[in-house]
């Protein structure tokens, strides 16, 4: 694979001056792409998982590409410091929500991120140790209310920190935490009839 | 059912859903659709500005060197990129070292000068940093510091094959990663850890912050990892290299024990 894209610029000192600044540069022309295609090599794959789990279904590899070329022209907002992969997720998750608009309630539920495979899976199966079933838990997580499923996919199935939780979906920490034991509270009861 | 185990269940579930890797040439894609350097608000900005064509050559050289100098704020890019593509003291860029010819610092070839001495104890008395030496592996067949006394390098001989362990003060880049095929995410000690499966280029970055690449240098599979000695409240970054899978890898560097 070509790395090489736009050239490569002189290194502008190497030098750490701690934390964020004054680092490995890429001075030249076309640094800066080059510096995003690492970003976008790095982060792709939890970008696109994200959009998998939100509904983006076949056209998760699009929702990707765009949110990196969202967040390409958006980085003069990325303020040093900020963390970047929460934010990025940001971007992937509205992506795959403007996708949801354009489409009927039949065509969501083609796209949703479980299916037959992943509930009974042979090999998987006995190395739960839990009471109930994927299929069941993720027909209960699908049925919860946007805002507490939003925070139990980034929580749990994208294991995000509490942190980078209420940043992706920009809630204050104490919001996630609310919302999380709701959902925890109403998943519980939803398996429990099931079972 | 309680709350642990349903968070246990919702992880489980996480893990089972399976997604199909990126397209390859994702990066690329991205790349074509955005704008190169022509387009860049900053230049935009100085078209307005300058119309006379020479001054705004002038004005544009006036500027990169500034920040060539350093002297401009770092960019958003290559702040995340930092975030996120450094372990300790090494940096990792997946683009080929810069030429000689271009501007600003040429990169000079060599390495860091290394000496070699007698043993493990030898080299404690020369360097400010705490040693660590990885378990199973017995002594090492070759102890070295480098001349600037920044980098220790200690040499084991394996069943399969020799086994490399760099280790230094990473508060500073050291080392530069370049090459690279592949780069993957691990932990070690729960921390995050850099493991490249394949060979690429090493460059070492001297305390003047000049980069000295030697084409001919390239590690092999290498695991890049931070760890704090109990006690010290210092962070050492080390690598290991050498005819290593991920796990064995990993598998070593947690095994680390400092006297």
């Amino acid at each position: 694979m070509g790395w090489n894209l736009g050239g490569v610029g002189g290194v502008v000192g190497v030098r750490e001056g701690g934390g964020i600044g004054d680092g490995v540069g890429n001075g030249g022309p076309g640094g800066e792409r080059v510096a995003f295609a690492d970003l976008v090599r790095l982060h792709a794959p939890v970008a696109k998982r994200a959009a998998v789990l939100w509904g983006a279904g076949a056209e998760a590899d699009d929702v990707v590409q765009e949110a990196f070329v969202k967040a390409f022209r958006a980085m003069p907002r990325f303020r040093a410091g900020q963390e970047f992969r929460p934010w990025l997720l940001r971007i992937v998750i509205n992506e795959t929500r403007n996708l949801h608009r354009g489409r009927t309630r039949r065509e969501q539920r083609e796209q949703r991120w479980w299916d037959d495979r992943t509930v009974t899976h042979p090999d998987t199966e006995a190395v739960v140790l839990t009471a109930v079933s994927a299929g069941t838990l993720a027909g209960a997580v699908d049925r919860l209310p946007e805002p507490l499923r939003a925070v139990v996919i980034c929580r749990y199935l994208l294991e995000l920190s509490e942190a980078e939780t209420a940043a992706s979906l920009r809630v204050p920490r104490g919001t996630v935490k609310s919302r999380l034991s709701r959902a925890l509270a109403r998943l519980r009861t939803e398996v429990s009839v099931d079972e | 059912m309680n709350d642990q185990q349903l968070e246990t269940a919702l992880r489980d579930l996480g893990g089972r859903v399976r997604v199909e890797p990126v397209p390859e040439d994702l990066a690329e894609r991205v790349l074509a659709r955005i704008p190169d350097r022509k387009q860049h608000p900053v230049r935009r900005f100085l078209r307005r500005l300058v119309i006379d064509v020479r001054a705004r050559r002038r004005l544009i050289a006036v500027i990169i060197a500034a920040l060539i100098a350093g002297l401009l704020l770092a960019s958003p890019v290559r702040a995340a990129v930092i975030e996120w593509l450094r372990v300790g003291g090494i940096a990792f860029r997946s683009a080929p070292a810069p030429s000689p010819s271009s501007a600003g610092t040429p990169a000079r070839p060599g390495g860091p000068i290394m000496i070699e001495v007698a043993d493990v104890e030898a080299a404690r008395t020369m360097i400010d940093f705490p040693i660590g030496l990885p378990a199973g592996l017995g002594p090492p067949t070759r102890v070295a510091v480098s001349q600037d006394r920044r980098v220790v390098e200690l040499e084991f001989e394996t069943e399969q094959g020799q086994v490399l362990l760099s280790e230094f003060d990473g508060s500073m880049i050291v080392f530069v990663k370049r090459n690279w095929e592949r780069l993957t995410k691990v932990q070690v000690h729960g921390e995050l850890a850099v493991w490249l499966p394949e060979s690429h280029t090493i460059s070492y970055v001297d305390p003047a912050g000049v980069e000295h690449t030697d084409a001919a240098r390239r590690s092999g599979p290498s695991l890049a990892f931070e760890t704090i000695p109990d006690g010290t409240g210092r962070t050492i970054t080390a690598r290991i290299e050498g005819d290593l899978d991920q796990e064995r890898a990993v598998e070593l560097a947690e095994s680390l024990t400092f006297p």
